[in-house]
């Protein structure tokens, strides 16, 4: 899904690099060719990086700037186009810090408007949400209540995940016929904020209270306090 | 000098999409006929091995670009084949001695496009059958995170008007599917698998299936043999299971 903040980052990354861009050419004192300003940016982004985890993010760091060296060699040659170009060079491997700023403060702002901790970041429009039952054991007659699943999601509350006390309760002391899955439903054709990147696997309790989402290989457990669903005559 | 090198910056690009554009156009066509009854025979008779083809049971089309022809050897072996529509031709994507159930997929095991085609053997009488999509339980902890895997376990149930016959596959099955991958896959940030999967392997999704005779009762398959065969396109297979592998059976109806 879309992300808004990693579209900002971009967007505003290259608009800076444009500005100095813009700035360089003018105090140039021979016009350099744009194209080639272009591709001496391009060239200079080249690094080798270190990815360093910062709050679960992949963040790059620029260690050695390979491309401005790869322009050096080629150009030894020529002086003077060393010259024109080389400060577009050094603003290309520039260009790697100020992404990383950027994305050093994206994280909070992902955060700010995107909350990790909230069900509604996750499950946001469930105009068309329907279920989608994965296991024998669950309620073939239960429906979805939307409008009490529109309630529920404000007032979720978010706990810890214990895939291993649900796994065992399952799985211990009970056979295979007569296994219960904990969350035998997938709350299908809902989408998470507009904007927030996610594309979520919602998986709802067999009691219609519990809400597992699943995204990036992450999964966070919220409890509401009512059932969204509504059982038929069985 | 200047002005003239301007326009290769239009030009260029516009003549290379009105190339790409003709060539597309001319070369990649809209399916046509299928091929002819001798034609197609002459396709599997070159892939199969264990004799010749003797009667072709259907020509049925799963979708607009994919034919499936379920056959009868002189032998009296029930074989499958299926083709493609490639670019501008039909492409023989598979041939099988075996007739049992396969999930065949165009479009690179796109989950949208599969259908599970079979061709018994008419002798062994079954009458319908349950298809599974399962997925194992699954419980892991790694660095503080923690991720439960429900068990997956969906069927579909289907009646053998004839012994061959095809389904496409159901859409909650493809649904679940394509939002567990996406789910699964981490942003462009720590690959949560890198060192993971060497110690907590991932559970994957299987296929499976329980033939039914007209008397209620698990069939066994006597007649119908096993998988051999050529295959170029995507197929998986179809595992035939035993109802105690499954769980929460006493709630079946």
């Amino acid at each position: 899904m879309f992300s808004l903040v990693e579209s900002l980052e971009l967007i505003l990354g290259w608009s800076i690099i444009l500005f100095i861009a813009l700035h360089l050419y003018r105090k140039a004192e021979n016009l350099p060719s744009i194209w080639k300003v272009a591709i001496a940016i391009a060239v200079g982004l080249f690094s080798f990086s270190i990815n360093i985890p910062v709050a679960g993010e992949l963040i790059s760091l620029p260690i050695l700037p390979l491309g401005v060296w790869a322009l050096n060699f080629f150009l030894r040659k020529r002086e003077r186009s060393w010259e024109r170009y080389r400060p577009f060079a050094w603003l290309g491997f520039g260009a790697n810090f100020v992404f990383l700023i950027l994305a050093l403060l994206a994280i909070p702002l992902q955060n700010l408007i995107y909350p990790e901790d909230r069900l509604t970041t996750y499950v946001s429009d469930t105009e068309n949400a329907s279920l989608i039952v994965l296991h024998p054991s669950a309620d073939d007659s239960a429906a979805l209540d939307k409008k009490i699943l529109l309630e529920q999601l404000e007032i979720s509350n978010q706990q810890a995940v214990q895939s291993e006390e649900w796994y065992y309760d399952t799985v211990m002391d009970h056979e295979m016929e007569d296994r219960n899955e904990r969350f035998p439903y997938q709350l299908a054709e809902v989408s998470a904020k507009w904007g927030s990147g996610f594309s979520p696997l919602v998986f709802i309790e067999e009691d219609g209270q519990g809400i597992v989402v699943m995204k990036e290989a992450e999964q966070k457990y919220f409890r509401l306090e009512h059932s969204i669903l509504q059982r038929g005559e069985s | 000098m200047h002005k003239k090198w301007k326009w290769l910056w239009i030009v260029v690009p516009l003549i290379l999409v009105t190339a790409g554009g003709l060539y597309y156009s001319a070369v990649v066509k809209n399916p046509g006929s299928f091929l002819s009854q001798d034609r197609i025979i002459n396709e599997i008779n070159k892939q199969f091995r264990n004799g010749e083809t003797e009667e072709i049971l259907d020509i049925e089309y799963l979708d607009d670009r994919n034919v499936f022809v379920p056959f009868r050897s002189n032998k009296d072996q029930y074989g499958m084949a299926y083709w493609e529509w490639r670019m501008n031709e039909w492409e023989l994507m598979m041939v099988s001695s075996s007739g049992n159930p396969v999930m065949i997929s165009s479009n690179e095991g796109d989950p949208e496009n599969q259908f599970i085609v079979w061709n018994l053997h008419p002798d062994d009488e079954v009458e319908k059958a349950v298809f599974y999509l399962t997925m194992e339980r699954n419980f892991q902890v790694s660095q503080g995170e923690q991720l439960y895997t429900p068990r997956v376990q969906m069927k579909e149930e289907i009646g053998f008007e004839k012994s061959y016959g095809s389904m496409k596959m159901p859409a909650d099955w493809s649904t679940y599917m394509k939002s567990y991958q996406q789910a699964l896959a981490p942003e462009d940030g720590i690959p949560f698998d890198v060192f993971n999967d060497a110690f907590f392997p991932q559970p994957h999704f299987a296929y499976g299936w329980i033939p039914y005779t007209n008397q209620n009762e698990v069939a066994e398959l006597q007649h119908t043999r096993g998988q051999s065969g050529f295959s170029s396109g995507y197929t998986e297979t179809i595992l035939q299971l035993n109802p105690s592998e499954l769980e929460s059976s006493s709630e079946e109806s």
